[in-house]
C-alpha cells in the first residue's frame, strides 16, 4: 500500500509562511480528482488558496480535518494514484512518494499564484532596504537549492540560448523574465552589443555583477585585453552555436539580427509544405511557441498507425531536430518523456514501442537535408510516458513537467485553409494541419526555439517511414 | 565674480532684460510694492516704476489673461503665479490659449510671454503649496519648460526665456531661494534646451532638475567616497529637452538614474528613461532606474515631507543597491 500512496501535503505558500489552516475540503475520500482538481482550501496568514492535485488520482485518507493548522510539508491526505507515477514525483526512502500540491517555488516555472507578498518574486534578490526602495530590477534571480536534490538542480541548470551567449542573436525577451531560475548569468543590452561586435563569448568570462553578471567592464577588460577568455568554453560554445546559426538561418529564412519579441516565418522549400511558426514572448511564465504542420499529417494519420498515432514519428523528429539544437537538449543525452491523454495504462509498452521507433529511425531515409546526420549511438532515450494532450477538441496548453526544458504538445489533426503565394498563382485550399505547441523556459532562446519546432514540422512532414516503424 | 543668491537672482534676471528692452513688463500678485511673497523681485517698481511693474488683483486668470493679451499686441510680458500649484486655476489660459495662439493663427500671433512660478517642496508648506508641477507643464504641446537649480542659471535661463518667441514657463524652487553661488558679473545670457554636465564619472549617469541636484550632487559625494564614480546631470530644461547629452552620457556609462521631485506617475524622468530605452538600448547595462517622490499629496509635517522627497541618503542606496 505505502508503495502506491502518495503524500498530498501542505504547499509552500510563501517564502515565509511557515504554517497554514485547512480552511475546508472540497473533496471526500473515495473521491476521484483529475489533475488538476482543486482538493482544499488552506488558509495563510498572507493568502487564502485553493490547492490543486497535479496527478489524477483517488483520494484515499485526509489526515487533516478542517479547521486545523498543519506545516508546510506535512501530509495533509493520502491519494492513490490512477495509473502510473508521475514522472515529477519524487522517491522517498519508504517507497511513499511525495507530491507537492504546486511545483517547488525555486523550480516553477509559472509563477504561484499567491495574493501576499512573498512567494515567486521573493525569491528575487532584494535590493538593499531604503525608506521607498525603488524598484531594482536588476538583481539576477538567485535560487536556494532547498528542496531540491542536487542532481535534480544540475540537471536543471540551464544554458542560456547559445546564439546570445556568443552575442550573436540579441535576445530581448529574456531580459524582463521574472520567473526565478538557477542562477541564469543575464546578459545586458550592451554586453550583448559589445560581444557580438568583438566575438566575445561572455559565457567564458569571469563576471564580477551580482550573482556572477557579466558586465559592460567585464567585457570592456576583455576588449582592451586586460583579462582572456576561458578558451575552452570559447570553442564549445562557438562551435555550438555555429551549428545552432546555420540551421535558424536554413530554416526561419531570416538574419539572427532580426530579432523581435514576436516572430514568424513561413517555410517553403517545397510546394507543399507550410509550415509557420509564431513565438510569444512570456515574461512571467516562460515561452510558449508554435508551429503547424500540414501536408503529411492525414498521410500519416491514415498509415494504420495504430494505437501510437502520430507519437513515433514526433518523437523520432524530435530526436533529430535534438541533434542540431543542442542548446534546447541541454545535455548530450537528452531524455524524452513522452505521454498521450489515453495512453497512460499501456505506458511500459509504449516506451518499448517508442524506443523501437527510434531504433529503426536511426538511419532512415530523410528528405536528404546534407546537414541531418543520423542519430548516433547515443541517441536520445524515451525514459517514461506522461500525460498530455494528444487527441480533443480543443487546443491547449500543454501540461508542463517543471523539471524539462521544453515541454511540446502535438494538437489533433484539424482541417485548415490555407493560402498558398506562389510565382505563378495564388490559391486557397484545405489541409489538414496539426499544431505543434512548445512550453520552454525562458532562458532558452525563443528564436532557437522557434527554428527548433520549424525542423521539427520539417521533419515530420517529409518523413519517408519504412512501415514498420509504426507497427 | 560674485556671490549671488537664487532669490537676487530672479530679480537680476528680470532686471538685466528690463533694462535691455523696454517692451518687457513685469505683473503679478504683490511683486511690485511688496517686493514679491519670497522677495524675489524686491526694487524692481523702484527702477521700471509702475507702469512696468504691476500688481494684479488676487486672480490666477486675470494675470494670464492681462499677460497674454500683452503679448499678443506686442509687449514682451513676465507674469509670476505665486506658487505653481495655482497653475491648477490657470491651464485654460496656459494649455488651450497661450500654448495653441502661433498654431491656430497660422504663425501670425505668437505670445512671447514667460511665466515664472515658485514650484515645489521643502518648505513646509502642504499638499496644496508644495508641488512640483513641472511634469504637468511638460505634457502640453506649445510651451517651454525651463528649472534652473543655480543663480547664475536662473539669470541666464530668464534671459532666454524672455528673450524667445514663444510661451515660457520658468519654475522656481523654493527650497532654493536662500542658496548662494559664485555668478558671472554683467549680463548673463543662457539658451534654452541645454543640459549641464556638473560632475564626470564612469559608473552611471544620474539626471535631476531644479532641488534633486544639490541632493544628487551630495549623493554623487557619497558614492565617490565608495569608489562608484557618477556622472551627474542637471536637466535644467524639461521642453525643449537635451537630449543628446544625456545620450551621450548614458552611452558612456550604460546605467542611468533619474532623480525627480514630481511624484513618480508620469514624471519627466519617465519620458527620459522612453527615450534612452528607445535610443540607447544597446548601449545600457542594466534597467534605468527613476528616484521619486512617491504618489501621494505631500504631508506639511517636516518628518514626512522629507521621508517622501529623494533624499541624498534614498539616492545613494538606490543606485548602490543597482549597480552590478
Amino acid at each position: 500500500m505505502s508503495g502506491d500512496r502518495i503524500a498530498f501535503v501542505m504547499p509552500q505558500l510563501g517564502e515565509t509562511v511557515a504554517t497554514g489552516v485547512v480552511a475546508r475540503w472540497l473533496v471526500s475520500e473515495g473521491d476521484d480528482l483529475v489533475a488538476g482538481e482543486a482538493a482544499l482550501e488552506i488558509s495563510t496568514d498572507k493568502v487564502d488558496s485553493e490547492v490543486p492535485v497535479t496527478i489524477d488520482a483517488v483520494v484515499g485518507e485526509i489526515v487533516v480535518p478542517e479547521g486545523e493548522e498543519a506545516e508546510v510539508g506535512a501530509v495533509l491526505a493520502w491519494l492513490v494514484p490512477i495509473g502510473t507515477a508521475s514522472t515529477s514525483s519524487i522517491q522517498l526512502p519508504d517507497s511513499a512518494t511525495i507530491m507537492t500540491s504546486s511545483p517547488p517555488v525555486e523550480t516553477a516555472p509559472f509563477p504561484v499564484s499567491t495574493r501576499g507578498k512573498g512567494g515567486v518574486a521573493s525569491t528575487v534578490a532584494a535590493p538593499p532596504s531604503t525608506p521607498y526602495p525603488d524598484p531594482v530590477l536588476w538583481s539576477g534571480p538567485s535560487v536556494s537549492a532547498a528542496g531540491v536534490a542536487s542532481s535534480q538542480a544540475r540537471a536543471l541548470q540551464p544554458q542560456a540560448g547559445l546564439l546570445s551567449q556568443t552575442g550573436l542573436l540579441p535576445q530581448i525577451g529574456s531580459l524582463s523574465q521574472a520567473v526565478p531560475l538557477p542562477q541564469v548569468p543575464l546578459l545586458s543590452p550592451v554586453v550583448r552589443r559589445l560581444a557580438a561586435e568583438h566575438k566575445i563569448v561572455p559565457a567564458s568570462l569571469e563576471g564580477t555583477g551580482r550573482n556572477g553578471r557579466v558586465t559592460k567592464r567585464d567585457i570592456e577588460r576583455v576588449i582592451l585585453g586586460r583579462a582572456t577568455p576561458d578558451p575552452a568554453i570559447v570553442e564549445q560554445t562557438v562551435e555550438q552555436a555555429t551549428v545552432e546559426q546555420a540551421a535558424l538561418e536554413r530554416h526561419n529564412g531570416v538574419a539572427p539580427t532580426d530579432a523581435g519579441l514576436s516572430f514568424s516565418a513561413t517555410q517553403g522549400s517545397s510546394p507543399q509544405l507550410v509550415a509557420s511558426s509564431t513565438v510569444a514572448d512570456m515574461p512571467r511564465s516562460g515561452g510558449i511557441a508554435t508551429a503547424t504542420i500540414t501536408a503529411n499529417v492525414s498521410a500519416i494519420d491514415h498509415a494504420r498507425t495504430g494505437v501510437l498515432g502520430r507519437t513515433p514519428f514526433l518523437v523520432a523528429s524530435v530526436a533529430r531536430a535534438l541533434r542540431q539544437f543542442p542548446s534546447i537538449a541541454g545535455d548530450p543525452e537528452p531524455t524524452i518523456s513522452v505521454g498521450g491523454r489515453h495512453c497512460v495504462g499501456a505506458a511500459n509498452l509504449r516506451v518499448a514501442a517508442l524506443n523501437a521507433a527510434l531504433d529503426a529511425a536511426r538511419n532512415t531515409g530523410h528528405d536528404g537535408a546534407a546537414d541531418v546526420s543520423p542519430l548516433s549511438e547515443a541517441r536520445p532515450r524515451v525514459v517514461a510516458v506522461w500525460d498530455f494532450s494528444e487527441t480533443g477538441s480543443v487546443v491547449v496548453t500543454p501540461a508542463t513537467d517543471p523539471t524539462s526544458r521544453i515541454t511540446l504538445s502535438l494538437q489533433p489533426a484539424e482541417a485548415k485553409v490555407v493560402a498558398s503565394l506562389e510565382k505563378d498563382a495564388s490559391s486557397m485550399r484545405v489541409v489538414h494541419g496539426s499544431t505543434l505547441i512548445a512550453t520552454y523556459r525562458t532562458d532558452l532562446d525563443h528564436q532557437v526555439v522557434a527554428a527548433f519546432l520549424t525542423r521539427i514540422a520539417d521533419l515530420m512532414e517529409n518523413l519517408d517511414w519504412p512501415s514498420e516503424a509504426a507497427s | 565674480m560674485a556671490q549671488l543668491t537664487y532669490r537676487e537672482a530672479v530679480s537680476r534676471g528680470i532686471a538685466q532684460e528690463m533694462r535691455r528692452d523696454p517692451s518687457v513688463v513685469f505683473l503679478g500678485e504683490d511683486v511690485a510694492g511688496a517686493g514679491g511673497v519670497f522677495k524675489t523681485t524686491n526694487n524692481l517698481l523702484d527702477e521700471f516704476g509702475s507702469e512696468r511693474v504691476v500688481d494684479t488683483p488676487i486672480s490666477e486668470q486675470a494675470i494670464l489673461g492681462a499677460t497674454m493679451g500683452a503679448a499678443m499686441t506686442g509687449l514682451r510680458p513676465i507674469a509670476e503665479i505665486m506658487f505653481s500649484d495655482f497653475f491648477a486655476v490657470c491651464w485654460d489660459f496656459v494649455a488651450n490659449e497661450i500654448a495653441k495662439s502661433r498654431y491656430m493663427t497660422d504663425g501670425q500671433v505668437g505670445c512671447p510671454l514667460v511665466i515664472k512660478s515658485g514650484n515645489g517642496a521643502g518648505l513646509r508648506f502642504g499638499a496644496q503649496h508644495s508641488q512640483s508641477i513641472e511634469n504637468w507643464a511638460m505634457a502640453i504641446p506649445g510651451i517651454k519648460v525651463v528649472a534652473p537649480a543655480t543663480p547664475a542659471d536662473m539669470v541666464g535661463l530668464m534671459a532666454a526665456a524672455v528673450r524667445d518667441p514663444d510661451p515660457v514657463l520658468l519654475f522656481e524652487h523654493k527650497a532654493l531661494y536662500s542658496t548662494k553661488a559664485e555668478a558671472p558679473d554683467g549680463e548673463i545670457i543662457d539658451e534654452l534646451g541645454r543640459a549641464k554636465v556638473l560632475r564626470e564619472g564612469d559608473d552611471a549617469t544620474i539626471v535631476a532638475l531644479a532641488f534633486m541636484v544639490p541632493k544628487a550632487l551630495e549623493a554623487a559625494e557619497v558614492l565617490a567616497s565608495e569608489g562608484i564614480e557618477t556622472t551627474v546631470i542637471d536637466v535644467r530644461s524639461l521642453v525643449p529637452l537635451d537630449t543628446s547629452t544625456i545620450l551621450r552620457s548614458v552611452v558612456h556609462t550604460g546605467r542611468l538614474f533619474t532623480v525627480e521631485e514630481n511624484p513618480r506617475l508620469c514624471g519627466w524622468g519617465a519620458e527620459v528613461a522612453s527615450i534612452v530605452t528607445e535610443e540607447a538600448f544597446w548601449d545600457l547595462d542594466g534597467p534605468v532606474v527613476r528616484i521619486t517622490t512617491p504618489h501621494l499629496p505631500l504631508a506639511s509635517a517636516a518628518n514626512l515631507e522629507d521621508l517622501a522627497l529623494p533624499s541624498p541618503e534614498r539616492i545613494a542606496a538606490t543606485i548602490r543597491g543597482s549597480l552590478g
